[in-house]
């Protein structure tokens, strides 16, 4: 069942990213809600990788340059949702472990701006 | 990977579908893509969106390798993320 789960978040993800080249926001709006639905139910997580494609406040899919603005600021990526406004700031470089203290990663990462 | 054992309780959206009985006769031989799943209908589309109810409807779907699949579509009328624990109960109990 839990494979399965897998299976299906992957297929709609692709679905989605699909579904937003050809310009059906409305659609791939409806796989990211499906997908997470499903990871939901079954207590499966969206990778990564697919949940930086959607955004953390509305949940909607993230299209670069049309849905979401991508800067970067003091180290870190700031994507900002065109359509609520919520920006998702991911640190860069390299991760903190959990439970540890962040700052050192941070202080290692020259940030590039002032 | 969706294969005809699973299928009822895989993804359907994005694969090929013909309906091939139907409670309306109107809708036999409607084929299409499917873009959207509720509990009662798909959502398949050629040209334009059609919604066609899954109960009392047969549907022919198009696997990733090219063979098909029939569903009844009674046995896959749940909620798209309640098939894969739900259509899984309702095959094992319409053998048993």
């Amino acid at each position: 069942m839990v494979q399965i789960a897998r299976e299906r978040i992957d297929i709609l993800m692709r679905e989605a990213d699909l579904a937003a080249i050809a310009g059906r926001m409305e659609h791939a709006d409806r796989y990211v809600d499906l997908a997470r639905r499903v990871g939901m139910r079954y207590n499966v997580r969206v990778p990564t990788a697919f949940r930086r494609r959607f955004c953390r406040g509305c949940y909607r899919y993230l299209q670069p340059g049309v849905t979401s603005r991508t800067r970067l600021s003091r180290g870190r990526v700031v994507t900002t949702c065109l359509r609520c406004g919520h920006m998702s700031r991911i640190p860069l470089g390299q991760r903190a472990m959990p439970g540890e203290d962040p700052s050192p990663a941070a202080a290692t990462e020259p940030t590039d701006e002032e | 990977m969706r294969n005809k054992e699973n299928l009822h309780m895989h993804e359907l959206t994005g694969l090929r579908v013909r309906v091939v009985l139907a409670s309306d006769g109107g809708m036999i031989g409607m084929e299409g893509t499917v873009m959207n799943e509720t509990r009662e209908t798909l959502v398949i589309e050629e040209g334009h969106e059609r919604i066609v109810p899954k109960r009392g409807t047969t549907f022919e779907f198009t696997l990733d390798d090219g063979s098909t699949s029939v569903l009844e579509g009674d046995t896959i009328a749940y909620r798209p993320e309640d098939r894969i624990k739900r259509a899984g109960d309702h095959r094992r109990r319409s053998r048993g």
